[in-house]
C-alpha cells in the first residue's frame, strides 16, 4: 500500500507564542509537525506495517519544514517530498492547488492527514484536495479496519456517534487524534532518517507561477492575528470558610452582576 | 586556534526526540519518585528503549557512534524539559573506559548488552571514606593471587550502584609507599555485581537531600578473575582520566538544560504574576537577576560547547571540560536561586517542582568532581601558580 502523507508544520503551543504587527514572531519559535498530522503518520506506518508498502510524506514551505519531514522520516516514514519555497501567506486553497501538482503521476492509494492543521484549525485542505484530484474523502477518523489495498473500513467521529463508513481507495482520509498514539523517534531512527530520500521541489519544478502561489494564489487573506486577552487573575478568599464563602457570593453579585 | 566549526551544530532532531520523550514524564512524576525516593526505572526504560544512553557506543557493537556533543545534547534536553538525567547518565558514559583501554574479548562481551540496556554499567566505585578527591590516597587493595586478585576495601558515594549489574571498580594493586609516581600502581576493574552480590560484595544506600540512588559498597575478600582487569595493571589512574573529561563535559551539558528550566520558569512567572497592579517582571529588581542568570548561562553553554567539540575531535580538552563543569554548575546554582527568589513562598510548594530542581542541581557545584579541585586544577596545570595541597 502506497500512502502519502502530507504534514503541516506548526509553531510549538506549548511555547509562548508572541505576536507582532499582527504576524506570529518566528525568531525563537520552535515549529513541530502539527499533532493530527503526526497521528496520520503513526496511522500510515500501521497501515503499512501490515500490509506492506511505503509512507511518503509531503511538507511545503522554508527550509525549516525540512526538520519536520526529518521527523517525520524517524518516526519510521520511507520519503518525503519537500516543496521548498518561503509560502507567504497561503490558504487551504492555496495549499491544496500545490499538494495536488505534486500529486500528478505519482503512484499512491491513500493520502492519509490530519484533520486540520494545529496552528489554523480551518480544516480545508484535504477536502480541497479531493475535489482538486476527484477522489473520494472521509473527514475525522477515529479508527479503520478489514484494511486492504482496495479498501477498507473507516469509523467517523460525529457529534451523535461513530459512522462506519466503507470506501474503496485510492482515496484521501483525515484523522482524529485519537486514532492513535505517535510513536517516539527512536535514536536508530533518527540516525536512519538522516540516509532516507528526501526529493526537493520548487514550485517552478511543478509548473506552477506566481500567480497561483501565496497571497495570489489563495482565495482568503488573512488581515490581522490578535492573541487572545489574558485573563485576568482570580482573586483568592482564605479563612475560615463561614465568612469566605459570604463574602465570594457579595462579590458574585456586586461585580460579576451574577442573580441570585 | 582550535577547530571549533562544528560548535553551532544544535542536533534539533535528538533535542526533539529527547523532548517528546520527556513530556511523558512531567512533574507529578518526579515528584512522586522524589517524595519516595524511588528510582525512575520507566523513564530510564524508555530512554534505554529510544536507543539514548547507547549514543557513545560504537554501531559494530549495537550503539549510534555518535559524539559527546550529541550526548551534551540528549542530556541538556532532558534537564530542560524539568526531568533528571543522574538517574542513568553514566550507563552513557562508564563504557568509555572499557571501550578505549578494554581487549577486544572484553568489548564484544559486555558492550552490546550495555547498548542494548540488558546489561546496565551505571556504577563507578572510585569515591573512599578517607579518600574523597585525593583519589591517589585510595585504600581499596588488589591483591593479586593466581589467575584471580582478592579485592577489600571501602567505595562511598557509587551512584546507582543497586541498579546496575557491572561496576567500574578503582582499586591499589601496588601499595602507594612502592610507586615512583603516586598515579601509578591503580587499577580498573569490571566487578560483576550479578555475581558478587552479598558474595564479597555488600551495598547500602544512603539517604540524600535529593533522589540520587547513592550507595556506600564493602568489598570484603571480593575474588575478581583477572581476566576482568582493563587494560594493564597498575596504569588504572590514567585510564580513568578521559572518561572524566566526558563526565565533566555532560556533567556541565545538565547543568545547562538546568539553567535553561529555570530560566523559563521564573520568567513565565515573572510576566505572570501580579503584584501592585503590575508584572512583578516589571521591577528592575526581579528582571535583572533573571537577565544575569541567563547571560551566565549561555556564556557557560560556549565552553561546554567548545569542551565537547575538542573532545569529539580527539583533542586535548581537560582545562576546558573542567571549566565547563565549574561555569555551568556555578549557572545553575545562580540560575536556581533567582528561579527561587523570583517565585518567592510558591518556589518552596512542591508542585511548582522549584525546589526539587533546586535541590538537584545543587549537587553539580560538589559532584562529580567539587568547584574547589576545579579552581586548583586551573590555578596549578593552566597558570603555574603553587600546588595548594
Amino acid at each position: 500500500m502506497e500512502i502519502i502523507v502530507p504534514i503541516r508544520q506548526v509553531p510549538d503551543v506549548a511555547l509562548n507564542i508572541r505576536v507582532n504587527e499582527g504576524k506570529v514572531v518566528e525568531d525563537g519559535v520552535s515549529f513541530v509537525i502539527s499533532s493530527w498530522d503526526e497521528t496520520a503518520i503513526e496511522g500510515a506506518l500501521q497501515m503499512t506495517e501490515e500490509l506492506g508498502g511505503e509512507v511518503t510524506l509531503l511538507g511545503i514551505g522554508p527550509e525549516r519544514v525540512s526538520e519536520a519531514l526529518r521527523k517525520g522520516l524517524a518516526m519510521g516514514a520511507h520519503k518525503a517530498i519537500h516543496v521548498l519555497y518561503e509560502e507567504g501567506q497561503t490558504d487551504s486553497f492555496g495549499y491544496a492547488k500545490i499538494m495536488a501538482k505534486v500529486m500528478e503521476g505519482r503512484n499512491y492509494d491513500l493520502i492519509l492527514t490530519g484533520k486540520q492543521a494545529q496552528d489554523t484549525d480551518a480544516g480545508l485542505t484535504a477536502s480541497m484536495l479531493a475535489e482538486f484530484l476527484d477522489l473520494p474523502q472521509v473527514t475525522n477518523i477515529i479508527r479503520f479496519s478489514d484494511l486492504a489495498v482496495d479498501g477498507m473500513t473507516l469509523y467517523r467521529k460525529g457529534d451523535h456517534g461513530t459512522e462506519v463508513i466503507g470506501i474503496k481507495l485510492p482515496a484521501v482520509v483525515t484523522v482524529n487524534d485519537s486514532l492513535n498514539e505517535p510513536r517516539l523517534a527512536s535514536m536508530r531512527g533518527i540516525m536512519m532518517a538522516k540516509k532516507k530520500p528526501m526529493e526537493t521541489l520548487s514550485p517552478s519544478d511543478l509548473g506552477m507561477g506566481a500567480e497561483e502561489l501565496g497571497l495570489q494564489g489563495s482565495m482568503t487573506e488573512v488581515l490581522k492575528f490578535e492573541k487572545p486577552e489574558s485573563r485576568k487573575e482570580g482573586e483568592r478568599f482564605e479563612g475560615d470558610e463561614t465568612e469566605t464563602v459570604p463574602m465570594a457570593i457579595q462579590k458574585l453579585v456586586s461585580e460579576a452582576k451574577l442573580a441570585v | 586556534m582550535n577547530d571549533l566549526s562544528n560548535q553551532t551544530e544544535d542536533f534539533s532532531d535528538i533535542r526533539d526526540a529527547v523532548r517528546s520523550l520527556c513530556q511523558g514524564y512531567p512533574g507529578e512524576y518526579w515528584r512522586e519518585k522524589d517524595r519516595k525516593r524511588e528510582y525512575p526505572t520507566e523513564f530510564v526504560q524508555a530512554l534505554t528503549d529510544s536507543g539514548f544512553l547507547a549514543v557513545l557506543i560504537p554501531e559494530i557493537y549495537g550503539g549510534s557512534e555518535l559524539g559527546i556533543q550529541e550526548a551534551a545534547a540528549i542530556l541538556e534536553e532532558i534537564h530542560k524539559s524539568g526531568c533528571n538525567g543522574a538517574a542513568c547518565h553514566a550507563q552513557m558514559y562508564i563504557m568509555g573506559t572499557l571501550l578505549r583501554h578494554g581487549s577486544e574479548e572484553q568489548k564484544q562481551k559486555y558492550l552490546p548488552g550495555i547498548a542494548s540496556g540488558e546489561l546496565r554499567l551505571q556504577a563507578f566505585g572510585v569515591t573512599e571514606p578517607g579518600s574523597g578527591t585525593d583519589t591517589t590516597s585510595i585504600r581499596t587493595f588488589a591483591k593479586r593471587e593466581g589467575d584471580e586478585y582478592v579485592v577489600n576495601g571501602q567505595k562511598v558515594w557509587t551512584s546507582r550502584a543497586e541498579h546496575s549489574d557491572l561496576m567500574l571498580l578503582l582499586a591499589r594493586t601496588t601499595p602507594k609507599d612502592e610507586v615512583t609516581k603516586r598515579t601509578d600502581g591503580l587499577s580498573v576493574f569490571l566487578v560483576d555485581l550479578r555475581k558478587s552480590l552479598n558474595h564479597g560484595v555488600t551495598i547500602r544506600p544512603i539517604s540524600t537531600m535529593i533522589n540520587h540512588a547513592t550507595t556506600e559498597v564493602f568489598i570484603d575478600d571480593l575474588r575478581i578473575p583477572a581476566e576482568q582487569r582493563i587494560g594493564e595493571e597498575g596504569k588504572g589512574f590514567r585510564y580513568i582520566l578521559d572518561g572524566m573529561n566526558a563526565e565533566r563535559i555532560l556533567i556541565g551539558a545538565e547543568c545547562i538544560g538546568d539553567s535553561r528550566w529555570f530560566i523559563q520558569k521564573a520568567s513565565e512567572y515573572a510576566k505572570d504574576r501580579t503584584v501592585f497592579q503590575r508584572p512583578i517582571g516589571q521591577n528592575q529588581g526581579i528582571q535583572f537577576p533573571i537577565a544575569k542568570a541567563y547571560a551566565q548561562s549561555e556564556a557557560a553553554d560556549l565552553m561546554v560547547r567548545k569542551a565537547a567539540s575538542l573532545f569529539d575531535s580527539g583533542k586535548p580538552c581537560g582545562k576546558e571540560a573542567n571549566m565547563a563543569k565549574l561555569l555551568a554548575a556555578d549557572a545553575s546554582w545562580e540560575a536556581a536561586d533567582v528561579c527561587l527568589q523570583t517565585h518567592g513562598g510558591f518556589g518552596f510548594a512542591e508542585e511548582y517542582d522549584i525546589e526539587r530542581k533546586f535541590r538537584e542541581t545543587r549537587l553539580y557545584r560538589i559532584a562529580p568532581v567539587s568547584t574547589n579541585l576545579i579552581l586548583s586544577y586551573l590555578a596549578e596545570h593552566v597558570l603555574g601558580l603553587p600546588r595548594s595541597f
